[in-house]
């Protein structure tokens, strides 16, 4: 299985949620209509009993995928 | 009219791809009906639907840039397509790959097997699990040969013709002859083939 996106670290956020650093890289298109690829670092936080993955495809799936 | 860059034939089944610009509005407003997600501006070409043998429903092919293909699976990777079930709004990406073993009994003798292919799921997407049941394989040959052994019909682009097949277990399913009238993006497959193999 492949993903659109890379978990390249977490950490343990003060309060107890999880911290979520993520690459993410999708297919896009250059002012000159030239197809490449695109990625993104970002950070997400989510609560510590979630599914990290699900989490990240779910962030992303909205605007970025 | 849009430019076709391949006509793809496999037995009653055929396909035409459009490549960049020349992918046509239609092919994609079809494809978005079903696959909401997905975006014309991400992919480098477009097929008509096609019936798949062993899926059993309407496939639509569309090629990814070769740098989104390296980052999902290395830099050994050829080419990457997704490939869209119209029925089932299932899909998958198959990964093309440079061939290096012996060449199988099934090839036909003095054909050069240059790819095979995975059938790989993607995170969070339907997945047609009939998909890794099989694969395909790419070589180029004679056509007379390549036609003789698998009982095909005389079908030749005027530039070049090559092949595919797609195995399940230890069977051909099915054999595909991909015609080109001319050179072009589609076209040039013996040239990767020699590039990747002896950088000529």
């Amino acid at each position: 299985m492949i993903k659109p996106f890379k978990v390249t670290k977490t950490v343990v956020e003060p309060e107890g949620n999880i911290g979520v650093h993520f690459i993410a890289t999708k297919s896009a298109s250059s002012e000159t209509n030239r197809r490449g690829a695109m990625s993104i670092q970002a950070y997400l936080s989510v609560s510590a009993d979630s599914d990290i993955d699900q989490e990240v495809y779910n962030y992303l799936k909205e605007e970025w995928l | 009219m849009n430019k076709v860059i391949e006509l793809c034939v496999s037995g009653e089944n055929s396909k035409m791809t459009y490549a960049h610009e020349e992918q046509p509005d239609e092919l994609y407003t079809q494809l978005i009906a079903v696959f909401p997600w997905v975006k014309k501006e991400q992919y480098l070409s477009i097929s008509t639907p096609t019936h798949h043998e062993i899926l059993q429903e309407d496939i639509i092919t569309c090629c990814l840039p070769k740098s989104v293909s390296r980052v999902f699976f290395g830099e050994n990777i050829v080419l990457s397509a997704r490939k869209f079930c119209m029925g089932s709004a299932k899909s998958y990406i198959r990964a093309y790959y440079k061939y290096d073993g012996d060449s199988p009994s099934w090839l036909p003798s003095g054909c050069t097997l240059m790819f095979y292919t995975e059938n790989v799921e993607e995170y969070g997407r339907p997945f047609p699990s009939a998909a890794t049941t099989f694969s395909d394989f790419y070589f180029s040959g004679d056509p007379a040969t390549v036609e003789e052994h698998f009982n095909l019909p005389e079908k030749r682009g005027d530039h070049t013709t090559l092949y595919g097949v797609t195995r399940e277990g230890d069977t051909t399913r099915r054999v595909k002859q991909y015609c080109y009238d001319e050179s072009n993006v589609g076209s040039g497959w013996v040239a990767v083939y020699n590039f990747l193999n002896d950088g000529s």
